[in-house]
């Protein structure tokens, strides 16, 4: 990792205020995404996971959530002190996303290449003709058969299968340099999941984009990611390859989400359990996030926020846990 | 690194929280519509049917008349004021009635026509179109021609005009409910319809039923209003505020208070009644609910 | 299973009539489900695992009796569900519940959880209130909740809290079979292996039988005894789930469990993805259902004519032309 990462995030907090009171669904993160690598970002609902990616390209919802403090570099341009046209030309052009439910993301009033070629013209304006023609080398890319008669149908006329990798296209047509993926798949049966993660890893060996992927699957994070940042009420607990986390988790929390997955290829015995209920996002916990559910809190962990540290010596794993600073 | 600076946190402001309750619209609607239509004998300053001919057309205090008659009389010298006092009495029956008979038959209609379908739900259906491609002053002035004007044909002409809102609106909901978990679960338990029906769909379409209810009261006045203001609503000498407005149609040009503040009043009530039922909806809708 | 089995399912099979074209003219049938067959015994978890259009909400919904079936029989305890009456009745729906997947919509908002978890004790018997009571802060008890949860209402609970409410609910009748639809997909994952744990217990406890319906095979393999790969309303692969999980027969379960992920980077997978999608089942394919997206296709016969359910030794059964004999 000589080069400068293509995506930094640092201390980024978002507020949210409601009648109720405010809170904090993104709470100092620290995170990079290296050019071409596949990030996954772990959490149960509550966890704040997507509030990070909305943060990140900066639509968060209006007047109920800011955006506290941090810095998200991309390229090692400041995106949070751009104006509103400007991080309109980043968004599309340079951050691309992909929205949980592929199906509903497309306007069934326009077709397919009216569509592609809407993204296309935001960002780098042209004769209709070859934007037409830049649409059709989109769906090719995306594996879209016969893209010259498909570029003119309308979405309801395509499948399912079909309309996902027409959202695709739209994503990488202004070549993005990285994709934010919020839950895209959680809408779809196993072999559609399938085919539509073959289609991302495929996209990213050819054009060489970074990837944002956002999940609760562990199944999902195991086979798709190269790094994983896993969250726990707008806190991450714990960063690092997926070998390692997958094979030495260091945060309780991580260790026992694993081990709470049944495991495909069978098991006997109970399944392990995590006491509790998952805390609501508006929740105040003063300590570790996750202490009042974790089995081997202490007082201090109830009372004091542990800190970061490295897990290991190589410095691509860190944890938020006093029992990994006490190692 | 830049560090945006710490804005402090938007407390919502006290007009915020002031607009969350709708004050002024409940506040105008117990002045100009509530208290009134329940104590007007004993507030109103004059007796709304006794013509006074040395009073006739004062204008409203302010405009040249006095305290005495604080917003002018008609042309036989009766007191505006106490004239709308006395008449909200009468718009407050009909509306009330009207909507108590529309969301009686419109509910009961709805809910079965949406829980058994089949031809009895086409039969509603067909029902509610024509109800409201008819329109409900045909019916006024057929059921005039037939009964005569009378308190009970305006009552009848209003819930006539209403039941197919509700009818329409709580069968789409019961609908979505019927297949909700829930009701399967209660089939699976081994409930009877009438259980289902009753202990699970209807207490879930209650608050639409109250917020449709709240906002038809600004329909069900100007219904009322528009039927005496053409004469075919609760008969002379009545004073419902269409037929006050009706009164001053010929002097609208000179003596224009005659017309003015019954209209104001129909106006305030509407408005407000129509405030109050956003409000509600707001409130008691949970899939309009935001953080 | 040497006693005989709780419930017996035989040529299953429910079409629903389609009007299609501008004006309703075309009548088309839909095979929801057809000729489905299989039973399952005291204490066992038979898994009905497939896609989306692969029939499994129909066949919950004929085996639960909200639907009647077009032809086929369901028995439970030897009687025919479909022809119950009165007490008979009553008695099926007391010994027969279901949990659904989403735990928001199933329990009815405006009730109290008391009345909730009681209604299939006072619907189906005669009891009296200190005897209803008693019953339900048992049930509570055994899922794992307070006594004082039951003067609460629905919304003052979190989304695996409300699936013990309804699990509570399936068990206060002491039934002896519960449909589980999808009953863990709704919560999150910290919380899915408390409510997996809770229905072993159960069983073990109550000597339940299980149908689960579920997408989550690895969940599946956890729970089930038996699993039936459901395609485009027929089942094409039935048997010991571990066998079938082990040694997949039919190319659609091959194919289903090779795409579903382990939660695990090292476990190098032969991936099979499949083309395409599930076919509409108003337009369902000539011959074998699977053939336009099977990756083992041997061509002309699996796009003429249909494979029959090939019963192979213990308890297996395929529904393939790779395994005519």
């Amino acid at each position: 990792m000589a080069q400068p990462p293509l995506l930094e995030v640092k201390d980024l907090k978002v507020e949210i205020s409601t009648k109720a009171g405010s809170f904090f669904p993104v709470n100092g993160h620290n995170f990079t995404v290296n050019a071409g690598e596949t990030l996954g970002i772990v959490g149960e609902s509550g966890s704040g996971k997507s509030m990070t990616a909305m943060s990140l390209v900066r639509l968060l919802p209006k007047h109920a959530a800011h955006i506290r403090s941090g810095s998200v570099r991309l390229n090692g341009r400041e995106l949070l002190t751009l104006t509103e046209p400007e991080m309109r030309r980043v968004r599309g052009s340079e951050i691309a996303m992909i929205l949980q439910d592929p199906q509903t993301s497309l306007n069934p009033s326009f077709t397919v290449g009216e569509q592609i070629s809407e993204a296309l013209r935001l960002h780098s304006p042209g004769p209709r003709r070859t934007l037409r023609e830049r649409a059709i080398d989109a769906l090719r890319k995306v594996k879209v058969a016969a893209p010259e008669h498909r570029v003119d149908a309308y979405p309801s006329e395509l499948s399912g299968g079909m309309r996902q990798r027409v959202v695709g296209a739209i994503a990488i047509s202004c070549q993005p340099k990285i994709i934010i993926a919020d839950e895209p798949t959680t809408s779809l049966d196993v072999t559609v999941q399938a085919q539509y993660l073959r289609l991302l890893r495929e996209l990213q060996e050819e054009t060489g984009t970074a990837i944002l992927f956002i999940t609760h699957d562990f199944g999902i994070v195991a086979n798709l990611c190269h790094r994983i940042v896993v969250m726990y009420l707008g806190r991450i607990v714990e960063s690092g390859p997926v070998d390692k986390i997958f094979a030495r988790p260091a945060h309780p929390y991580t260790e026992a989400l694993i081990d709470a997955v049944p495991k495909l290829h069978g098991q006997d015995g109970r399944l392990r359990t995590i006491p509790g209920q998952p805390p609501a996002p508006t929740d105040q916990i003063q300590g570790c996030p996750f202490a009042p559910r974790c089995e081997y809190a202490e007082t201090r962990c109830l009372s004091d926020l542990p800190p970061t540290v490295q897990v290991d010596g190589q410095g691509d794993h860190s944890a938020s846990c006093w029992r990994v600073v006490d190692q | 690194m830049v560090d945006i600076p710490i804005k402090p946190l938007t407390q919502p402001s006290l007009w915020r929280r002031a607009r969350e309750f709708p004050l002024i619209p409940v506040a105008v609607l117990l002045i100009v519509f509530i208290i009134p239509a329940f104590f007007a004998e004993y507030i109103a300053p004059h007796d709304p049917y006794v013509p006074n001919l040395r009073a006739r057309l004062q204008p409203p205090v302010f405009f040249g008349g006095t305290w005495e008659f604080a917003l002018g009389t008609d042309r036989l010298g009766r007191d505006i004021l106490s004239r709308i006092l006395h008449g909200a009495w009468y718009v407050l029956a009909v509306s009330m009635i009207g909507i108590a008979v529309g969301v009686v038959v419109g509910t009961t209609l709805g809910l079965v026509a949406g829980y058994v379908r089949g031809w009895f739900d086409g039969l509603v259906m067909r029902l509610v179109d024509i109800s409201l491609a008819l329109p409900a002053m045909l019916l006024a002035l057929a059921l005039a021609a037939a009964l005569g004007a009378s308190f009970l044909s305006v009552v009848v002409v209003v819930g006539f005009a209403l039941w197919a809102y509700f009818a329409r609106q709580v069968r789409a909901e019961v609908l979505l409910l019927r297949n909700s978990d829930f009701v399967a679960r209660s089939l699976v338990a081994g409930s009877s319809h009438t259980r289902i029906l009753f202990r699970h769909i209807l207490p879930n379409v209650t608050n639409t039923i109250v917020v449709l209810a709240t906002l038809q009261v600004g329909i069900a006045i100007m219904l009322d209003a528009s039927l005496s203001f053409l004469g075919i609503g609760i008969p002379r000498p009545t004073p419902t505020w269409g037929l006050l407005v009706s009164d001053g149609r010929d002097f609208i040009a000179t003596d224009w208070w005659i017309s003015f503040f019954p209209g104001l009043a129909i106006l305030l009530t509407v408005l407000s009644a129509n405030m109050l039922g956003d409000w509600l909806r707001d409130r008691l809708d949970p899939r309009q609910r935001q953080i | 299973m040497s006693d005989t089995p709780i419930l017996e399912v035989e040529n299953l099979s429910k079409h629903f009539d389609v009007r299609t074209g501008l004006f309703g003219r075309e009548k088309r049938t839909v095979k929801a489900v057809s000729g489905l067959n299989f039973e399952i015994g005291a204490g066992e978890t038979l898994a009905l695992v497939g896609e989306s259009g692969c029939g499994k909400t129909t066949t919950t919904r004929l085996l639960l009796r909200l639907q009647d079936p077009t032809y086929g029989s369901v028995r439970f305890q030897g009687q025919d569900i479909h022809q119950l009456k009165g007490a008979d009745l009553r008695t099926f729906r007391s010994r027969v519940q279901a949990v659904f997947q989403d735990p928001w919509s199933s329990i009815n908002p405006r009730v109290r959880i008391r009345d909730f978890v009681a209604e299939p004790l006072i619907v189906n018997e005669k009891l009296t209130s200190a005897e209803v009571d008693k019953r339900v802060l048992g049930a509570l008890d055994a899922v794992g909740l307070r006594p004082a949860d039951a003067n609460k209402y629905p919304h003052e609970f979190s989304g695996g809290q409300r699936q013990r409410i309804a699990i509570a609910s399936a068990i206060v009748t002491h039934p002896r079979l519960i449909i589980l639809d999808e009953p863990v997909s709704g919560l999150d994952v910290s919380i899915r292996s408390q409510i997996i744990n809770l229905f072993k217990d159960l069983q073990a406890e109550y000597g339940l039988s299980y149908i689960l319906v579920a997408h989550d095979l690895a969940t599946t393999r956890y729970l089930s005894d038996r699993v039936a790969v459901m395609y485009l309303g027929s089942i094409v692969e039935y048997g010991a789930t571990d066998d079938v999980f082990d040694s997949p027969a039919h190319p659609y379960t091959e194919a289903l469990l090779s795409a579903a992920l382990s939660a695990d980077p090292q476990a190098k997978r032969n991936e099979i993805v499949l083309t395409g999608e599930v076919p509409s089942p108003l337009n369902p394919p000539t011959g074998c259902a699977f053939h336009p997206r099977c990756h083992r296709s041997l061509g002309e016969v699996c796009q003429q004519r249909a494979p029959a359910l090939n019963i192979r030794d213990q308890g297996r059964a395929v529904s393939c032309h790779l395994f005519d004999d």
